[in-house]
């Protein structure tokens, strides 16, 4: 077995466990390796630009915490968003390669199909049935504005953007030191 | 690992174990000798000596208090898969935990509680424990932050000398959250 290499990992395909949604629901998939800074960006982006009511954070094995951590930021920084929470085991296929083959032989592959823990947190501006299971009102708004307006970047390392800049192209800034505010700000385009 | 002169430092997992507030458990809790020499022996002729110094240990935050009663189950994961699920599996059953006396919580009801990187492995205890009552269980999972709580000697000393115990990063960093998860399996449904 130590000959043998994973060669592909592919996560099995399952509807969201939440009854009526919309067809256009922005679904964000919460990898292992995602950055946080980045799911954050698009989910605001989405949820304040483009009008969105809802929302959903789905993720399985080692993503589960981040996923949580994620839908955490984003009720913080809110406030007053409904949640359910649905846990559910998801199949993984992993595809194993012999990477040294007896000489004559076949290639030898392993599929391995793995249940994992999945988790999957529907947010809503409107309000949910709360006799579903996994329900779970918004905090009381005087604890999210206390959260909120003490810091709001608590958990994060830098404080996150607003989104609209994020959508713009990106500014080439040029410290210049006779203007009146002691910076000034030429346009210019980076490439992404 | 770091060495303390004249002192031993044993570092249990990550910075999520043994975080749980109020927690009076010994999991995860770092113990450091402050290699401070024994107290001296009284003078012979009877008078009193200096106090003994006090022994200081490092311990969980004193967070909100716990649910009163209920079978709460803190998940780490460290602990043995098995014996956490045999462990949850008796205090499903009718009658709850031998010898224990009668909690205020309904029977055939059980809350796991899961921090960091034990959150996947709550989930898949709860998952496993509603497989295996065939579908009579029902699970209700919701998130939540736990602030940490920084390490006493990572702290700003008070200018008066006293130590505060209250590291709630006023005086330096904000306090960095974990991710929690609580699943409360109940026999009836809905739980109320």
């Amino acid at each position: 077995m130590e000959n043998f290499r994973k060669v592909r990992t592919s996560e099995e395909e399952m509807p969201l466990p939440f009854p009526d949604l919309p067809p256009d629901v922005v679904e964000m998939k919460v990898k292992e390796g995602s950055k946080i800074r980045n799911l954050m960006n698009f989910a605001m982006a989405q949820m304040e630009l483009k009008g969105r009511r809802q929302i959903v954070f789905s993720g399985c094995g080692r993503a589960v915490t981040k996923t949580i951590t994620c839908v955490e930021i984003m009720k913080r920084k809110l406030g007053g968003l409904h949640q359910v929470t649905k846990v559910r085991y998801k199949t993984v296929l992993e595809v194993w390669e012999n990477q040294d083959p007896l000489p004559n032989g076949p290639a030898q592959n392993l599929t391995v199909h793995k249940n994992v823990p999945s988790i999957c947190i529907l947010l809503s501006r409107d309000p949910l049935d709360p006799n579903q299971t996994g329900y779970q009102p918004p905090e009381p708004r005087h604890e999210a504005g206390e959260n909120t307006s003490g810091s709001s970047t608590k958990g994060l390392k830098r404080p996150l953007p607003p989104p609209c800049e994020e959508l713009l192209p990106k500014k080439l800034q040029v410290q210049v030191s006779d203007s009146p505010r002691g910076l000034g700000t030429t346009t210019g385009q980076l490439d992404h | 690992m770091w060495a303390v002169p004249g002192g031993r430092v044993s570092v249990r997992g990550g910075a999520t174990e043994g975080a749980w507030p109020g927690s009076g458990g010994g999991a995860g809790r770092a113990r450091m000798s402050s290699g401070r020499p024994a107290a001296p022996s009284p003078p012979p002729g009877g008078l009193p000596g200096p106090p003994p110094p006090r022994r200081r240990r490092r311990g969980p935050a004193p967070g909100p208090p716990l649910p009163a009663g209920g079978n709460d189950v803190f998940v780490t994961s460290r602990s043995d898969f098995r014996a956490q699920l045999r462990r949850c599996q008796r205090l499903l059953a009718p009658g709850g935990a031998p010898g224990a006396a009668p909690a205020p919580a309904p029977p055939g009801e059980l809350r796991l509680h899961g921090l960091g990187l034990a959150v996947p492995r709550t989930i898949n205890l709860a998952l496993q424990l509603q497989a295996g009552a065939g579908g009579a269980l029902r699970l209700h999972a919701s998130t939540s932050s736990v602030p940490l709580r920084a390490p006493r000697h990572r702290r700003p000393a008070a200018p008066d000398g006293h130590e505060s115990g209250d590291g709630d990063g006023e005086d330096g960093d904000p306090p960095r959250h974990n991710s929690a998860i609580h699943i409360r399996l109940c026999r009836e449904a809905p739980c109320a």
